[in-house]
């Protein structure tokens, strides 16, 4: 599909947003620790940066394009709102989902997610919420595949420790 | 804590519901995409008209209209402008295909 959409077909294009949609503005919405709208004006730059580069996807998984692309629009965001400059963690926004729907451990790890650098929060929701492989992450976040694999152990560190603390 | 935080960590993320965000998004990119090719034709036309304008073509116009009917009565130019014809019409049918 995202071959057919290469060539042009916008049809095959709005058949992959509706199919990516959902996990992209996922992804999103745990780097923005919850802001949904935040989130969703991220996911529709995103998806708009890949149509008007459709013809450069080449290797590789077109989700994982997708989310190199988003990464990269978050870091440009994050900067230009030093969005990671907020002291301690946020509570989720009221218009997360997770706010409504999540269990206790559910919101915990949000919550603990929220308190870790933008890397590692990006390399641990790659590598195990959406299954990617240590290289297929590396690669979305454009670092070296020893970088990456340094910040999932320090994120996995950091999420233990504070999860254990909150638990006591 | 190792095993619950690996169990946590790989729960796939909650679902989005799309609420039309899909269409409006499709919308959106197919006016971009016709914004700017509108907004190409209107610059291309705009250069077309102040070369008109500003080149000095009042004075070749005079020579091409006299050239114009030898021009039309070339064997090879209308050849050259029947095989142009030929390729365009052929290559609109096979990217049909």
């Amino acid at each position: 599909m995202a071959l057919l959409a290469a060539e042009g077909d916008t049809a095959a294009f709005g058949a992959l947003v509706r199919l990516h949609q959902s996990k992209l503005r996922g992804f999103l919405l745990r780097m923005t620790k919850g802001n949904g709208a935040l989130a969703d004006d991220l996911a529709q730059e995103t998806f708009l940066e890949a149509f008007r580069k459709i013809e450069q996807y080449g290797t590789g998984t077109f989700f994982g394009w997708l989310c190199a692309i988003a990464y990269s629009r978050y870091l440009m965001e994050a900067r230009k709102r030093k969005l990671e400059s907020l002291e301690g963690a946020p509570d989720l926004a009221e218009d997360a989902p997770e706010a409504h729907t999540a269990s206790a451990a559910r919101i915990d790890l949000e919550r603990a997610m929220a308190r870790l650098a933008p890397q590692q929060r990006a390399a641990l929701t790659l590598c195990y919420a959406l299954g990617f492989s240590n290289e297929e992450a590396a690669a979305a976040m454009k670092i070296p595949l020893g970088t990456l694999k340094s910040h999932v152990n320090r994120g996995r560190g950091q999420l233990a420790g504070l999860l254990a603390a909150w638990k006591s | 804590m190792s095993d619950e935080l690996d169990r946590l960590l790989g729960q796939p993320l909650p679902p989005v519901a799309d609420d039309g965000f899909s269409a409006r998004l499709m919308r959106h990119a197919l006016w971009e995409r016709r914004f700017h090719a509108g907004l190409l034709a209107a610059l291309g036309a705009a250069c077309l008209f102040l070369a008109f304008a500003l080149a000095p073509l009042r004075h070749a116009s005079t020579d091409i209209a006299v050239l114009l009917p030898q021009i039309a009565g070339s064997a090879a130019v209308n050849m050259a402008a029947a095989i142009l014809v030929l390729i365009f019409l052929l290559e609109r049918q096979f990217s049909r295909l």
